[in-house]
């Protein structure tokens, strides 16, 4: 499996998410260690700094392009076939926990925006895999949420403080430290971290997900 | 002869010329205003621009300002040779045009290879420059139909010369072009300019200095790149007032002020705009702007150098990039 964001397509799957940083640098590090005849392709956040620009008209816009609604308006808008129908049909949606109240949260989300929704079973209590229908077009959610209380960093945190016998804080500025003062590289520990099957034990959702999209059609 | 108000490029086809060989939809259509053509490296882009270079006076012998050669010579010497021009360097390509002149529509076929150049106007063969003017746009002057600005340093150079040509410069300066472009730069540079002028054989910008220094008068040379090319092109534009502007790379060495300043501009109505970019800040710029009669083309290329495009408008860029989705990085899998 290999993850993208602007080397050339097609890809088999978009990678949606809340927010951005963290993910992406989890999810380089590890997709190589699952199938590789996949392609992700990061869509990413890009809401909160694009939307600036629409802050003097519709200053709404700024607050709803992150988070769950955020992703959600992503997805319908990508759906849309005014635009040119995006051939993309499974889409891997990364949300953090504090932007994510329960499953129904979700669903709810998802109909409000005029999707019809249909849950294909759940594997895990923080991975849903929802089969979505918007107009013409029905896709495929796999949507992890990270973090036990909050976010994807908790997870980050717990894998260093496991590998290195460490007692990092589950923060951006304190994972971003620590790694500093020890000349270490997030992305080089997370790769240990996927050899050592410590991401499987750690993120197990993200885990399953992933084992999941093995079998999604290639493009 | 009458005098013709507006000559726009409606739909331009492109068959095994330079890199494309051909087109999915056979017409690429282009609107009255700004067309903005967006895609990877390599897809196209440029070509398309120098096609409708060509259309505009497809004759070896033509001079056109502002560079005093013909557009086929300019275009085989930013490729390395006159096969170039020819996808697989061999056979023949073809570019073909529908234009409105005056709401009049006329169409245009050249062929270039190993028959050398041949040209319709209509259905008929034409091979004298005059008899293409004057069947292309029922006008012949210096007026060139279209001005092409490569991203290219040497033609830089060539319009700083044809700038400071005595002539030339005389009509920016009853025109007051030489101090419209010096408020332009001004209102997005931290610098004062007024104006800009020709000192010892230079072209230089008139700056105001705060406290005791200066007026300073600066080599509009040693000026940024980005400053430099937008007052160069924007002084050649506006003195040469052609119906067609093609504008390769539109936002190399521009801050997004800049960048939405030259898009104003260009935008602005008073001519049909085809440029090419990769800059989000310059889509972006467009969604600010809005303007009218913008058309968004987007290129993709597929294993057998057939590129498909899709054109999206202003509103529809806008939602996309609204909702935190850069357009260019899902063409890809777009259905085009």
């Amino acid at each position: 499996m290999r993850l993208v964001r602007d080397e050339r397509g097609p890809v088999d799957v978009y990678v949606l998410t809340g927010d951005g940083e963290h993910e992406y640098r989890v999810l380089e590090a590890i997709v190589e260690h699952y199938d590789h005849s996949k392609m992700l392709r990061w869509i990413g956040r890009g809401g909160a700094e694009l939307s600036y620009y629409r802050d003097y008209r519709e200053k709404l816009v700024h607050a709803a392009s992150i988070g769950l609604e955020g992703v959600v308006r992503r997805l319908a808008r990508l759906l849309e076939s005014r635009v040119g129908a995006v051939k993309v049909d499974v889409y891997l949606v990364l949300i953090d926990r504090e932007h994510v109240a329960n499953k129904d949260a979700v669903v709810e989300a998802l109909r409000r925006h005029g999707f019809d929704v249909e849950d294909v079973g759940s594997p895990h209590p923080q991975y849903l895999r929802l089969k979505v229908r918007r107009g013409t077009r029905q896709v495929v959610i796999h949507l992890v949420v990270l973090g036990r209380r909050k976010s994807i960093e908790e997870h980050i945190a717990e894998l260093i403080n496991k590998m290195y016998n460490a007692n990092v804080g589950a923060s951006k500025k304190e994972i971003r430290r620590w790694l500093r003062a020890h000349g270490l590289d997030l992305r080089e520990v997370l790769k240990q971290a996927s050899r050592r099957g410590l991401i499987r034990e750690t993120i197990p959702q993200l885990h399953a997900a992933l084992s999941a999209l093995r079998s999604c059609k290639p493009a | 002869m009458s005098r013709v108000d507006r000559v726009t490029v409606a739909e331009v086809s492109l068959e095994e010329f330079r890199g494309v060989r051909r087109l999915w939809e056979p017409w690429l259509r282009l609107s009255r205003g700004l067309n903005v053509i967006v895609g990877r490296n390599n897809v196209g882009k440029t070509s398309i621009l120098e096609a409708l270079y060509i259309l505009a006076a497809p004759f070896d012998s033509v001079t056109l300002d502002p560079y005093s050669e013909s557009p086929l010579k300019l275009v085989s010497e930013l490729h390395g040779g006159r096969s170039s021009l020819v996808y697989g360097y061999a056979g023949e390509a073809r570019i073909e045009a529908r234009l409105e002149v005056d709401e009049e529509a006329r169409r245009v076929r050249v062929f270039l290879g190993e028959r050398g150049v041949r040209i319709y106007v209509g259905g008929r063969n034409v091979v004298e420059m005059g008899d293409y003017f004057s069947r292309v746009w029922s006008e012949w002057s210096k007026r060139p139909l279209a001005v092409y600005i490569p991203d290219d340093t040497r033609y830089y150079r060539k319009l700083e010369d044809f700038a400071m040509r005595e002539d030339v410069f005389r009509h920016f300066e009853k025109r007051g072009l030489h101090r419209r472009v010096a408020k332009l730069i001004s209102d997005v540079v931290y610098d004062r300019f007024t104006e800009v002028l020709v000192r010892r054989d230079r072209l230089a910008l008139r700056k105001e200095v705060g406290g005791d220094v200066g007026p300073l008068y600066v080599d509009v040379e040693s000026m940024g790149e980005g400053v430099k090319r937008f007052i160069l092109v924007y002084l050649v534009v506006e003195y040469l007032n052609p119906p067609l502007l093609l504008w390769d790379d539109v936002e190399v060495a521009m801050h997004p002020s800049l960048l939405r300043t030259a898009l104003k501009w260009l935008a602005s109505g008073k001519r049909q705009v085809v440029v090419t970019t990769h800059s989000l800040d310059f889509l972006q710029a467009l969604v600010l702007e809005e303007p009218r009669d913008a058309n968004i083309i987007l290129l993709k290329k597929d294993d057998e150098d057939t590129i498909r495009w899709k054109s999206i408008t202003v509103y529809e860029l806008a939602d996309l990039l609204g909702e935190g989705i850069d357009v260019r990085r899902v063409i890809d899998e777009l259905e085009l």
